[in-house]
């Protein structure tokens, strides 16, 4: 659409400035990813968790996720044809930012996705208040607000009403590994957009092993497993 | 609710872009849907106008062709109101038989009342309102819709409009002089003057891409009919539209019953990028552990602890692309001087880094103070409480709680040297990249263009002052074949710009010294020294008074400049002046910035110049100007006065990618000798003005991202 004809003028602008080069140019993007990826630390001693598809099919094997020394989250966002590990960058109280090796963040409350960075259409935040005791319960009614920038750069809620049911038990298989779980369907609507979210609960401790949840109208939903808890 | 519908709109503007259709369903009817645009690139049907607008802020640009005509519009939405635009036409064999008549025209088109179920909408516009009168013309017209697909206007006009049929002037105004004059000024007197005719149109959305348009006609073409170039068979017109891509509109149509017509037009809208914000996800808040007093504030006392956070910071600051002027550290408080060379959206390069000094200052720094610094002076002075961006980050509205609490102030005194990394001055940076430079609607020619390879150096050397200059390799270009010869009785202190695009189509582009400074309270000063623009070089110094809340910015300017020899090197010819100016500028709100410049011109004449412009929070900003000297119509030559447009959109609107770099253009139907100014770097107002309360709070949406 509209994006085309933009995008054609943005890819004009672009190869005019990116020809151009100079001691004041930006950064190299992957020193901005070690930032992120590694936390502060690793910024400094140039850690580098970054790497390609070889790399990511060689990280989702059983062998080497018993190996790995800290919580690892895998997500797949169809949208952008996209699939990636991250790793923990910081936490604040139950928030928990998720760092993936190109600048992407994902920001997860007790495995409910609460906002995302680096995407482009990112939801910036999620009120869940309601929603939350809602997918542990596996029933009632919530209402979920989730807030976006516009292209102006104003914030813009976005109020949805969501009701929750119950889908049963499901042995969830990750990488050769089965958990108990049940799962939990959040369907929500908010006059003009419908989506559905999905999550996997441990039944012996609540723990969100996977959910399928909807990031925003653009970027549609992303599927969460994690890998190493 | 209201608030609801609002930010569905906007979401449903922000999904269309993206390419997301869930929006498409709920389509708007005919009546309230973006106007189509006729053969003058404004609300129409082919000839004739309609009341319909443009959406708020849509930037239209269109090409039209038919029989000796061509046209190229360049509309905007300076409100959902009004429409106006300024256009470039071709006319073959018009005037001299084998020569293109070239005619620039200003539109306004005013939608004065809304449509109702009941009621039409009406709009009254003015084409070619100032020009050389070829395409003057004037209308009152309304539109209603019927449905979903069928709109149908009727108007009457006046001018061009009312070459055929035409019958007495309703309002007894019969008289309508003849154009005299140079074009440029406003036809007063002609204005609905004459006799008038009626026209009328019909658009039919035969679906949501394609539309079919018939109109009868009351520009009877008397004139091109006169001289022989085009055949009028008959009053209607008739043409099919096809949006290729939304946005995109391709026509082809049948008119005068002799000719086939086609035309094109581009839409876009500043408000609606077509990608969100790429750049990396930001460092995550890093809350500290355990509780106040266990936050020991003895490292402050040790040098050498000090200096390793500021080493942290700058690694952490220059890994976001951002860099370090200054750290003074105490045990409570961190004031930390940011250049900031990336973030286009200045509140989002500030909450970035005060979540990088989260990660980087010891636990007991409560205070962060982030002073933007810009070519070495601090624009101001903006205080966040490390406790509020913990509490904060993940609130979920966290932007409307964090802003109240965040101070907006001047900037503390300059900190002394040991708060300054020891490699920061001197410091050389350069750059080399291509350039275009282009001369727009020349009288002789729609497009002149030069293209080549530009190289920029700066050499800091202490804060403020600095040397830096630009020289050009042309390549390519058609710049130089412009041979006009100037005709102008006042010095030629502009109208010789050919001249230099000819002898000096390579050459020094600028070579300055420039020291800036904050003499005092609210006040910021520059001095300049040296090649200061292509054509002129000397001494300027400026003053501004801008207090960091202020709606109201204050400025004086006084230069002595010398124009340089046509080779753009290191001569100079005879002509030198005393030129300056007393500015102020006004943020009026609502997205519109006044400037008001009154003082002395290249020429020696005396004068104002006044400017609007519309800005949009993203960085857009669109705006026109215009310059009364006591230079006469007659002195001044062709235009009668200067003036034009000028816009700005930030590279970042299209790329995704934050970037300071602007893409900006001013465009003048001509560019004559009265009403000139220097074109001296780095005034003041827009160095400061983005990091001042206005700007800051225009950006707030991006602090956490």
């Amino acid at each position: 659409m509209t994006g085309l004809r933009s995008r054609t003028l943005g890819a004009l602008a672009v190869a005019f400035f990116v020809a151009a080069c100079g001691s004041a140019g930006e950064r190299p993007l992957s020193s901005v990813t070690r930032t992120l990826a590694g936390g502060i630390s690793a910024a400094i001693q140039g850690d580098d968790t970054g790497g390609g598809d070889a790399a990511l099919e060689a990280q989702l094997t059983r062998a080497a996720l018993d190996k790995a020394t800290r919580p690892l989250l895998l997500a797949e966002l169809p949208s952008r044809d996209a699939r990636a590990t991250f790793v923990i960058g910081g936490q604040n109280r139950a928030h928990v930012t998720w760092v993936g090796a190109d600048g992407i963040g994902l920001i997860l409350k007790n495995g409910i996705l609460t906002g995302t960075r680096g995407l482009g259409a990112d939801l910036m935040t999620a009120d869940i208040a309601t929603p939350e005791a809602a997918i542990r319960r596996g029933g009632g009614t919530a209402t979920r607000v989730h807030r976006y920038l516009d292209g102006e750069n104003q914030i813009v809620a976005l109020p949805v009403t969501c009701t929750y049911a119950s889908a049963g038990a499901t042995r969830l298989v990750i990488v050769e590994r089965a958990f108990p779980t049940r799962q939990v369907v959040e369907n929500c609507t908010s006059g003009s957009h419908n989506f559905e979210n999905r999550y996997w609960i441990d039944t012996r401790d609540g723990w969100i092993w996977k959910s399928q949840q909807w990031i925003g109208p653009e970027l549609e939903t992303v599927t969460l497993t994690h890998l190493v808890r | 609710m209201a608030v609801w519908s609002n930010s569905t709109a906007r979401l449903c503007k922000a999904a269309l872009l993206s390419g997301a259709a869930f929006c498409l369903a709920t389509g708007a009817s005919a009546q309230d849907g973006r106007g189509s645009l006729g053969f003058y690139g404004m609300p129409g049907i082919l000839d004739t106008p309609t009341a319909r607008s443009m959406d708020d802020a849509d930037i239209a640009l269109s090409f039209a062709y038919v029989g000796p005509q061509r046209r190229g519009t360049l509309a905007f939405q300076v409100f959902p109101r009004l429409t106006g635009s300024f256009r470039y036409s071709a006319t073959d064999d018009l005037i001299v038989q084998g020569e293109t008549l070239y005619d620039r025209s200003l539109d306004l088109h005013f939608r004065f009342l809304d449509e109702t179920d009941w009621r039409p909408a009406m709009a009254i516009g003015l084409r070619d309102l100032g020009g050389t009168g070829v395409f003057a013309s004037e209308y009152i017209v309304a539109s209603k819709g019927f449905g979903d697909r069928l709109d149908i206007s009727a108007g009457i006009g006046w001018g061009r409009l009312a070459t055929r049929d035409a019958f007495d002037n309703p309002f007894g105004l019969d008289d309508r002089p003849d154009f005299s004059g140079l074009g440029g000024e406003p036809g007063f007197d002609q204005w609905f003057r004459g006799p008038a005719a009626f026209f009328g149109g019909i658009e039919y959305r035969a679906t949501d891409q394609l539309t079919l348009k018939a109109e009868y006609s009351s520009d009877a073409y008397t004139r091109e009919e006169g001289v022989g170039i085009l055949d009028v068979e008959s009053p209607f017109n008739f043409g099919v539209e096809y949006e290729w891509r939304p946005g995109t509109v391709l026509g082809a149509h049948y008119m005068f019953g002799s000719e086939i017509g086609l035309s094109a037009s581009l839409i876009l809208n500043p408000k609606n990028p077509p990608t969100g914000d790429r750049s990396p996800a930001p460092i995550p808040v890093a809350v500290r552990p355990g509780n106040a007093s266990d936050w020991d504030g003895a490292w402050s006392e040790v040098p050498a602890r000090r200096d390793a956070f500021a080493v942290a910071m700058v690694t952490v600051l220059e890994a976001d692309g951002m860099g370090l002027e200054y750290l003074d550290l105490d045990a409570r408080t961190a004031r930390l001087g940011l250049r900031n060379d990336k973030y286009d959206v200045e509140t989002q390069a500030i909450g970035r880094v005060a979540r990088i000094m989260s990660a980087v200052m010891p636990p007991s720094v409560e205070i962060f103070v982030i002073e933007p610094v810009v070519n070495g002076v601090a624009a101001s002075s903006v205080t966040i409480r490390r406790s509020d961006l913990e509490r904060l980050e993940h609130v979920p509205d966290n932007t409307r709680q964090i802003m109240p609490r965040i101070g907006i102030g001047e900037a503390g005194p300059n900190p002394g040297p040991d708060a300054r990394p020891d490699d920061l001055y001197p410091a050389l940076t350069w750059g080399l990249g291509p350039y275009v430079a282009a001369s727009a609607f020349d009288p002789d020619s729609p497009l002149r263009a030069d293209a080549g390879i530009e190289a920029t150096a700066k050499l800091d050397l202490a804060p403020g002052l600095s040397t830096s200059g630009a020289v050009r390799l042309k390549l390519i270009g058609n710049q130089d074949e412009s041979d006009r010869v100037s005709d102008s009785v006042l010095p030629r202190v502009r109208s010789d710009a050919n001249i230099y695009a000819r002898e000096g189509e390579s050459g020094l582009e600028y070579w300055t010294v420039d020291y800036l400074m904050r003499p005092g309270e609210d006040l910021y000063a520059r001095v300049s020294a040296g090649y200061l623009e292509k054509m002129y070089g000397g001494i300027s110094g400026e003053l501004l008074w801008k207090p960091v809340d202020s709606r109201l910015g204050l400025g004086v300017e006084v230069n002595y400049v010398q124009q340089r020899d046509f080779d753009k090197l290191f001569g100079f010819q005879d002509y030198s002046i005393a030129t300056g100016h007393v500015s102020a500028y006004y943020d009026l709100g609502g997205g519109f910035d006044a400037q008001v410049d009154v003082g002395r011109y290249l020429a020696g004449d005396w004068g104002a110049t006044f400017g609007l412009d519309r800005t949009f929070a993203n960085g857009w900003s669109l705006g026109a100007f215009a310059t009364f000297t006591d230079v006469s119509a007659e002195e001044f030559g062709e235009g009668s006065f200067d003036k034009g447009i000028r816009f700005s959109a930030p590279l970042s609107w299209f790329t995704g990618q934050p970037s300071r770099t602007e893409l900006s253009s001013t465009i003048r139907p001509v560019l004559r000798d009265g009403g000139a100014r220097l074109n001296v770097r780095n005034r003041l107002f827009p160095l400061v003005e983005d990091y001042h309360e206005g700007e800051l709070e225009d950006g707030a949406g991006k602090f956490w991202r």
